[in-house]
């Protein structure tokens, strides 16, 4: 598994564009909606700044898969920042998290829809929280990172990362809990996450 | 419903994920983890070529910059004393146009990497470059140091060079010619343009690919000094 990410990353670094493939397929997603939960609907445009510096200075990476991830995200998320202060607009606000499930029509299967609208609505109520614990719940539930990672990610010790990320979760199940205990999006069908399919 | 299928080493995986934080999963939170870590989406992948193309573009457009520079360098030193000049002296008889060719050959993006003496082998080099450019999905600027701010100076020097070059002949009135007027609002002013030109012209740079295409290369094949006269061969196109 991590072989072939190895074999990515150096082809990759040597201009290997199959390489530079795998390693966007692989990190991208997770990207995505890391900037969503900073930026809202602007995530695709920043995701876009952040893989034109990651395509121009992956020559002078070193590191493994993991260590790509955070780097990817660290670029991300300085794209993100700059991109707010530039715009001076808010993340996506609480009142807007019920429209969102309409934001992710036009996928193929109704199953499909379904996943997307249980993702957007699920970022946009972690985007409710204070910055600080929503990106510790994304970059470590979403992006598969450990403390330690997100710690560097963020510029913070592992320890405020995972204090961030536990008062994070412990607001998100109150409001889950309020909502009527409805999931968000509505029914939420039920999706493993590659790291729980690792642990089975 | 999905709450119910929500069984136990789901929970423990979710706490597993989360490291050791004493964290009680209930039901609804991993409902909501589990949907915020849904497999990719096709669409979230729709950036794709656009990274790609931008990739290609990184690791086709790097010429060592030390080899570009060493080489222009010698390219400098054969043309500075002679054909610039001439060149200069061309846009400074009448043509805008002169003065245009000069300045627009210098700002073509990477064009300083062909041999300036080839002007095929210039024309093509540019050529290649600026296809690397195109394929870029976004202009690379948007990160602020792609290679799309280095054009702007070669375009100034090749101004400087057209300015300086006619040396002898009226620079105030050269100055009117609107061909220069980036070149003054960016030296700050007509009486600066002495000073930036001089501290421009003593770093080498791209801009003494003044082969051009496009039948601009008369510039450089006049080399004969009296060719001050307006009576050069001008410039058809522009």
């Amino acid at each position: 598994m991590s072989g072939r990410y190895d074999d990515a990353l150096r082809a990759a670094r040597e201009g290997d564009e199959d390489g530079f493939r795998v390693l966007y397929r692989t990190v991208q997603p997770g990207l995505l909606r890391y900037l969503r939960v900073l930026v809202g609907e602007d995530a695709e445009d920043v995701a876009s700044e952040t893989w034109l510096q990651v395509a121009r200075d992956l020559g002078r990476f070193r590191g493994d898969l993991d260590g790509f991830r955070g780097w990817v995200a660290t670029i991300g998320r300085h794209r993100a920042l700059d991109h707010l202060r530039r715009q001076q607009r808010r993340p996506i606000s609480a009142d807007q998290v019920e429209n969102l499930g309409e934001l992710a029509a036009g996928d193929d299967t109704a199953r499909a829809a379904e996943t997307a609208i249980g993702t957007e609505a699920a970022l946009a109520l972690i985007s409710t929280l204070p910055r600080d614990q929503a990106e510790a719940v994304v970059l470590r539930v979403v992006m598969g990172m450990d403390a330690t990672a997100a710690a560097r990610v963020l510029g913070k010790r592992p320890g405020a990362v995972r204090t961030a990320a536990y008062r994070g979760l412990r607001t998100l199940a109150k409001r889950l809990e309020q909502g009527g205990g409805t999931s968000p999006g509505g029914g939420v069908t039920h999706f493993e996450t590659p790291a729980l399919k690792e642990v089975r | 419903m999905s709450v119910n299928r929500c069984r136990r080493s789901d929970r423990r995986a979710m706490n597993r994920i989360l490291n050791d934080d004493p964290v009680i999963v209930d039901p609804l939170l991993h409902d909501l983890l589990a949907a915020a870590a849904a497999p990719p989406r096709e669409a979230e992948l729709a950036g794709e070529q656009a990274a790609v193309a931008a990739f290609r573009a990184a690791h086709v457009a790097p010429v060592p910059r030390l080899r570009r520079l060493s080489m222009i360098k010698t390219a400098l030193a054969n043309l500075l004393t002679t054909k610039l000049a001439v060149a200069g002296a061309a846009a400074a008889a009448v043509t805008v146009g002169g003065v245009v060719a000069v300045a627009a050959t210098g700002g073509l993006p990477g064009g300083g990497s062909g041999a300036p003496s080839a002007p095929s082998a210039g024309a093509s080099s540019a050529a290649s470059s600026s296809q690397a450019e195109s394929t870029q999905g976004r202009p690379a600027d948007t990160t602020g140091t792609g290679r799309p701010s280095e054009t702007p100076s070669p375009s100034l020097t090749g101004l400087c060079h057209a300015y300086t070059a006619g040396a002898g002949s009226d620079h105030g009135k050269a100055l009117e010619n609107p061909a220069f007027t980036v070149l003054i609002t960016t030296a700050g002013g007509k009486d600066k343009v002495d000073g930036y030109c001089a501290e421009l012209l003593a770093t080498p740079s791209d801009a003494v690919t003044t082969t051009t295409k496009n039948g601009h290369t008369e510039i450089h094949a006049t080399q004969d000094p009296e060719a001050h006269a307006p009576s050069i061969p001008a410039h058809p196109s522009h």
